[in-house]
């Protein structure tokens, strides 16, 4: 009977030693549920949502300075620069706030040049010329729309007397695109010849009025709707040389982008009577930066609107 | 003597019980309000789908809209109170009736304030939703919204930010020379009540 009280207390330390394990055990399982259940966010939502400001957002101001027609390409390079620094500076400043570096650098300016016929004439070279290049190795072209307003000639043999736009790829094969009346037709006529295709004639002439066509070559449409036979250099690979013949055989306007520098005779730089060419920037590259304690986030994006070539 | 001492040991042991207990409670005190690790797993909640409203309105415009939702002759948002802010709930737009349905109905309020910069980075604010002041766990969460020169009003006044036909628009032109015209953050604040 002495050893009755050594029992219950050695009992009592027996359950509150048992009970705290009971404890530490309920409190790690819900401490590792929360752990499970907690999202591991180090902050990638907020990165990758400043690359979508800038994705989204920056070149609407780079195409603005574009759209200003400046006579000299210096100009529009500091210009743009600038435009794009305080783009930059105004979006990045809430980031530094909060302790996040975020920055766009490491920019590269792809020179282009705006070619512009903004009243209609002949689709001749600034000096008269009838059989000429509008310009020589462009990597790309966009935008490439021509509104034909009278003066097509009339010819059933298209491929001899046709006014015609040739894109040259780099291996010489040839993508011709024509524009001519037909006197068997009511309409004016489209023929297109694609690299060592050979030519087909009366193309997507469900979509002509009965006036001179508008044809955007690069989004490939006649009148506005789609054209399934006109796809802008088909059967040629970049860089394009492009060329008019038979300019002398159509009247019109256009405007065309071109990511090159070496274009034919045109008035300007800058604002001048058409046709004329002005400088601007074709693309922009850039690195998103995105700096936090836990994460560095770069992505190199290209800028530059759609309907890329 | 002895049953004296039997009395006390049994005391005793009942006082160890009691306390292993009363510890085992206050260790695995765990409510939503409470401060724990999973007070901090609601503010997450809230973080996202404060965080989902804000991505859904900038998806479809709506963002933009509300930013824009501005009366210029009466220099405050379209409709708002006269403190200048709306104090019941969202504005009266499409981004409104969304933080409506999202944090209406579940005891959350929500503060949304506007901030934008001037031509040299320093900053300024307006307040857009004012519900009260924030408790302790509250939580924050933020978008940028890019307005260009030639963005429209989206309230009962005409005219863009850059141009409005009367009055001002309440930022700054912070690019004068070129077509933007400022980033404005859009700041939520939420918390339970």
């Amino acid at each position: 009977m002495n050893d009755r009280g050594q029992l219950l207390l050695v009992t009592g330390f027996a359950i509150a030693v048992a009970i705290v394990a009971l404890v530490l055990l309920l409190n790690t399982a819900i401490y590792t549920e929360n752990l499970a259940t907690r999202s591991i966010d180090t902050g990638a939502g907020d990165a990758l949502a400043y690359r979508d400001t800038v994705e989204d957002d920056l070149w609407r101001v780079v195409e603005f300075e574009n759209e200003r027609e400046y006579a000299a390409r210096s100009t529009l390079r500091d210009n743009v620069s600038a435009r794009v620094d305080q783009f930059t500076m105004v979006s990045s400043m809430r980031h530094l706030e909060g302790g996040v570096s975020a920055n766009v650098t490491n920019r590269t300016l792809h020179d282009g040049t705006w070619l512009r016929q903004n009243a209609s004439r002949q689709m001749t070279d600034a000096s008269g010329t009838a059989n000429w290049t509008v310009a020589t190795d462009a990597d790309g072209v966009r935008a490439f729309e021509m509104n034909t307003t009278g003066g097509l000639t009339s010819t059933s043999s298209p491929a001899d007397d046709a006014f015609n736009v040739t894109v040259r790829g780099s291996g010489g094969n040839e993508w011709r695109f024509y524009i001519y009346d037909n006197p068997a037709l009511p309409d004016s006529e489209l023929a297109v010849k694609n690299g060592t295709g050979t030519l087909e004639t009366n193309v997507c002439s469900g979509l002509l009025p009965s006036v001179p066509p508008r044809v955007n070559f690069t989004a490939g449409t006649v009148e506005g709707s789609d054209c399934d036979a006109l796809v802008f250099a088909k059967g040629t690979t970049p860089p394009y040389d492009i060329e008019i013949t038979y300019g002398d055989r159509a009247e019109g306007t256009y405007n065309a982008t071109v990511n090159t520098t070496n274009v034919g005779t045109f008035n300007g730089p800058g604002p001048a009577s058409a046709p004329y060419e002005v400088p601007v920037v074709y693309s922009l590259s850039v690195d998103v930066v995105y700096q936090t304690p836990e994460l560095e986030y770069r992505a190199r994006i290209r800028l530059a609107p759609g309907a890329e070539t | 003597m002895r049953g004296q001492a039997h009395t006390l040991e049994a005391f005793v042991a009942s006082l160890l019980v009691l306390g292993g207990i009363a510890f085992a409670l206050q260790a695995t005190a765990v409510t939503p309000l409470s401060a724990s690790t999973s007070n901090q797993h609601v503010g997450n909640q809230e973080r996202a789908a404060a965080l989902g409203v804000m991505d859904a309105a900038e998806g479809n415009g709506t963002l933009t809209s509300a930013v824009v939702f501005w009366n210029t002759s009466g220099t405050k948002f379209e409709n708002a109170s006269a403190s200048g802010t709306y104090n019941n709930g969202g504005p009266p737009n499409p981004f409104g009736r969304a933080l409506n349905e999202t944090f209406g109905e579940e005891r959350t309020a929500f503060n949304v304030v506007v901030r934008y910069r001037d031509e040299n980075g320093s900053r300024g604010s307006v307040p857009m939703v004012d519900m009260g002041s924030t408790t302790d766990d509250a939580t924050v969460a933020s978008r940028s919204v890019v307005l260009f020169d030639d963005t429209a009003l989206s309230s009962s006044s005409s005219g863009t930010v850059s141009a409005p036909t009367n009055g001002t628009f309440y930022a700054p032109d912070a690019d004068p020379d070129g077509v933007l015209f400022n980033v404005v953050e859009v700041r939520i604040v939420v918390w339970r009540i």
